[in-house]
Order: structure tokens, then C-alpha cells, then sequence
């Protein structure tokens, strides 16, 4: 065998050994979490839905950002500028684990909207952070709204929206948005996970788009929850 | 730049990246294997992931996404006629042009590009972290983009390593080329008839 076609078949075998070691501790890293599994968070591209992404103007990217939030002792706590009203929450196909029936029963609360989908690998490994966040900080001033909306055709079953919910643990009120109505007029570029923060006065004040920022987003909610206390 | 390369390695195994892996990898075969080919789409790969993180041009309409099907589907035939006629002598610009060494590289550098714009990427930590922030701060973002773009595209540099170690035969290459480049176009008229949500849904409910 040549020389050159040798020294293929060994970068070959590296490759190939890297990629599967890499692969195979993908779950032992705690500061990556992707794996074998199947579609996780994806973007939902514009073209394979039927509503017209750019003409809500109320789109959370889309709001200029006004006055920061003044630093705070926590090291962790991002900057939170004050980004405008949130847009309008549309109605939803139910509201699982709540009394509540529209986004306004939760005025003057701090409320986490985290979009999410029960198929999604990378929502799934937000499962254990957002127990602890409600934990923490979940009652009268502090809420997490998980608006569910489906990537594909399985994930519509409401059923079992509340049995992945019950499974994990979600204990907070779910809007199921099979129309995905909410999760294309809040997002500009639609991902999955998503946490947008917002404030008791309803403005959005922190976005972060997939896995991690743990710590920051325990930090914002903490100080938002200050703030609407003075 | 490393932790995002490594998160990128880790995320080809998921379906969601088949999107830009299927049709680039068809494009580099297509090209024959040859390093001008796995290099154009590559860089393509990774240029397009850029300009999809920091949301250069919005997010994508479906007018844009037809559009861009199309486009990858005559680069896909484009492939596959200098495949068939790299043995002959090119009479007219056309063939002159799909036989040229450019083509070599810059139609998978093309198809790499536009399809990164079909993504729908599996959000992790680290690409959360590029696209929290690509939008306001691009040019920080730029080596962690490169970074989790390489890692997605090692599968394409493996094929190149492939067709080192392969070394088929002129008449066999080409052949094969035909072949991806017919099943590249037949992607790309997928996701023009509107097709390819419902391809992904089945791969990902078949592996599972």
C-alpha cells in the first residue's frame, strides 16, 4: 500500500476514534450535553410554518433595550436591560397544571417562559436546573410558564405533555401551543430551549437561547425578584 | 474555540444536523472525492454557519427557502454533469464551466452554504452561548462559530480520508458521482415541495 494511502487510513482510525470517544463521554461533561439521542432543540425555520414570523412587531429580538438594571452583589447576575412590554401571549389549546387561563393571571409575578418540547434532548437536560429554579424561588413572586410547542406531530398529544411533565417533575403550569402560535410570535428565530425573564411589570428583561447559563438566569431571577420588591 | 469544535464532534450523531451533513457530503462525492470538493464544502459549511448565527439575513422565508432548493438542485445536476463529462473534451461554456477546477470546489462550497440556512440545530451550551450573543457581537462569536461548524463538518473531512484510502477507479468514481449528485438533487426537491419537516420527523421517530 502507498505511503499516502497508509497515512489516510491511520488519520482515518484517529478521526474516527476521536469522534467516538468524544461521542461516547458526551453525557460525562458537564459543560456539554449533546448525545446519541434523537432531534433535540432545533430552530424552526420560517418557510415550514404558515404565520408570517416578521410581521409581529412585538417580537421579544426585535424590542430596543432601555435602561440597565443596576449591578447587583451576585457575581452571576447578567445585565438586565429593560427590552420593552412582552408580546402578546396568544391563546393556547389548554393550560395544564394551573388554574390560570391566560398569561395575564400571572401579572405581577417575575415569570420564566421557557419554550420547550417533550422530544428535545437539550430541553430535557434543562429538566433538573429549572426544578431548583422553582424550588428556590417559585410562590407568589416567581413563575415558571412552560409553553410547550411541538416539533413534530407525536409531541401534540396533550397526554402525553403531562405524563413527560409528571415524569420529570415540571410542576409548573404548562400552555400547550400546539398551533405554536406564542413560540413563533415571541421569537424571531425560533429555538428550543428558550428562557425569556420577565419582569413583575411584564417587560422582557433576559433572553437566553439552548442549554446552560444556569447560574446567570438563577442570578436574574433573584434580582428581578428584589427589584419588584422595593 | 475548542469547547464548541467539541460540542459540534458530539452533536453530528443527532438527526438534526443531518440537514447540512446528507446534502454536503452528496456534494463532495459528487465532486468525486477530490480535496478542492471536501474543502469547498467545508468552508462553505462554516461560512454559512456564521451568517446563520449572527442572523445576517433574518430568519429564512419560505419564499427564500424554494428558492434556495432550487438553487441547490441545479448545483447538485451541475456536479453531476461535470461527473459525466470529465472524461470528454467541453464544447460549450456550460460544460467548459462544470468541468472546470472551480467547480470543483465552489459548487459543494455553495451547496454547503445554503443549506446550513435550512438548519435546525440542536441547541446545546455552547451554541446557546453563540446564539444568545452572534447577533450583537458577530465578530466575538466568529472563532466559536468556526469552532462548532468544524466540529459538525469532521464527517465531511473523514469522506475526504475515505476516498484517499479508497482510490476508486476513474470510471467507478464517476459513476458513484452521478449517483450522489441525482440523490443531492432529489434532497433539494424535497425541501422545495416542502417535505423535508416531515423526513426529519421520520428519521427521528425511526431512531428512536
Amino acid at each position: 500500500m502507498e505511503p499516502r494511502r497508509i497515512t489516510a487510513l491511520v488519520s482515518l482510525c484517529l478521526v474516527a476514534a476521536v469522534v467516538g470517544g468524544l461521542v461516547a463521554t458526551s453525557g460525562d461533561d458537564a459543560s456539554t450535553t449533546a448525545t446519541a439521542d434523537a432531534p433535540t432543540a432545533t430552530v424552526e425555520p420560517a418557510a415550514t410554518d404558515a404565520v408570517d414570523a416578521t410581521s409581529d412587531s412585538s417580537n421579544v429580538a426585535s424590542t430596543d433595550e432601555v435602561a440597565a438594571i443596576p449591578p447587583t452583589s451576585d457575581p452571576d447576575t447578567p445585565d438586565l436591560p429593560n427590552r420593552g412590554p412582552h408580546p402578546e401571549f396568544r391563546p393556547v389549546q389548554e393550560w395544564l397544571q394551573t388554574d390560570a387561563t391566560t398569561f395575564d393571571d400571572f401579572d405581577g409575578k417575575v415569570v420564566a417562559v421557557q419554550f420547550w418540547t417533550l422530544g428535545c434532548h437539550n430541553c430535557q437536560a434543562t429538566y433538573p436546573h429549572m426544578r431548583d429554579l422553582y424550588e428556590k424561588h417559585g410562590g407568589d413572586e416567581f413563575e415558571i410558564v412552560g409553553v410547550h410547542a411541538p416539533e413534530f406531530d407525536y409531541e401534540r398529544d396533550v397526554e402525553a405533555i403531562a405524563a413527560a411533565a409528571e415524569d420529570n417533575g415540571l410542576t409548573w403550569p404548562i400552555a400547550v401551543d400546539n398551533d405554536k402560535a406564542n413560540f413563533r410570535s415571541w421569537q424571531d428565530r425560533r429555538f428550543w430551549p428558550r428562557i425569556i425573564l420577565i419582569d413583575a411589570d411584564g417587560n422582557v428583561r433576559y433572553d437566553h437561547i439552548g442549554e446552560g447559563a444556569y447560574d446567570q438566569i438563577d442570578a436574574a431571577v433573584g434580582a428581578l425578584i428584589a427589584e419588584s420588591q422595593n | 474555540m475548542l469547547d464548541p469544535f467539541v460540542e459540534g464532534v458530539r452533536s453530528i450523531v443527532q438527526v438534526c444536523q443531518l440537514v447540512i451533513l446528507a446534502p454536503a457530503a452528496l456534494a463532495i462525492v459528487a465532486a468525486r472525492g477530490r480535496w478542492p470538493g471536501v474543502a469547498g464544502a467545508i468552508g462553505g459549511v462554516v461560512v454559512g454557519g456564521w451568517l446563520f448565527v449572527t442572523n445576517r439575513f433574518g430568519a429564512i422565508t419560505d419564499l427564500e427557502l424554494r428558492i434556495s432548493a432550487v438553487v441547490v438542485l441545479v448545483a447538485a445536476l451541475a456536479l453531476g454533469l461535470g461527473a459525466g463529462l470529465s472524461q470528454e473534451r467541453p464544447a460549450t461554456t456550460i460544460t467548459r464551466a462544470v468541468t472546470s477546477p472551480t467547480a470543483t470546489w465552489a459548487i459543494p462550497a455553495l451547496i454547503g452554504l445554503i443549506v446550513v440556512q435550512w438548519w435546525r440545530p440542536c441547541v446545546g451550551i455552547e451554541l446557546g452561548t453563540i446564539l444568545t450573543a452572534a447577533p450583537d457581537e458577530p465578530w466575538r462569536q466568529l472563532l466559536p462559530t468556526i469552532g462548532f461548524m468544524l466540529g459538525i463538518s469532521i464527517p465531511l473531512f473523514a469522506l475526504g480520508l475515505i476516498y484517499m484510502v479508497w482510490r476508486p477507479a476513474p470510471a467507478l468514481a464517476r459513476r458513484v458521482a452521478l449517483v450522489a449528485a441525482v440523490l443531492c438533487a432529489v434532497l433539494a426537491a424535497s425541501v422545495l415541495a416542502g417535505q423535508h419537516g416531515e423526513i426529519v420527523s421520520r428519521l427521528f421517530q425511526w431512531s428512536q
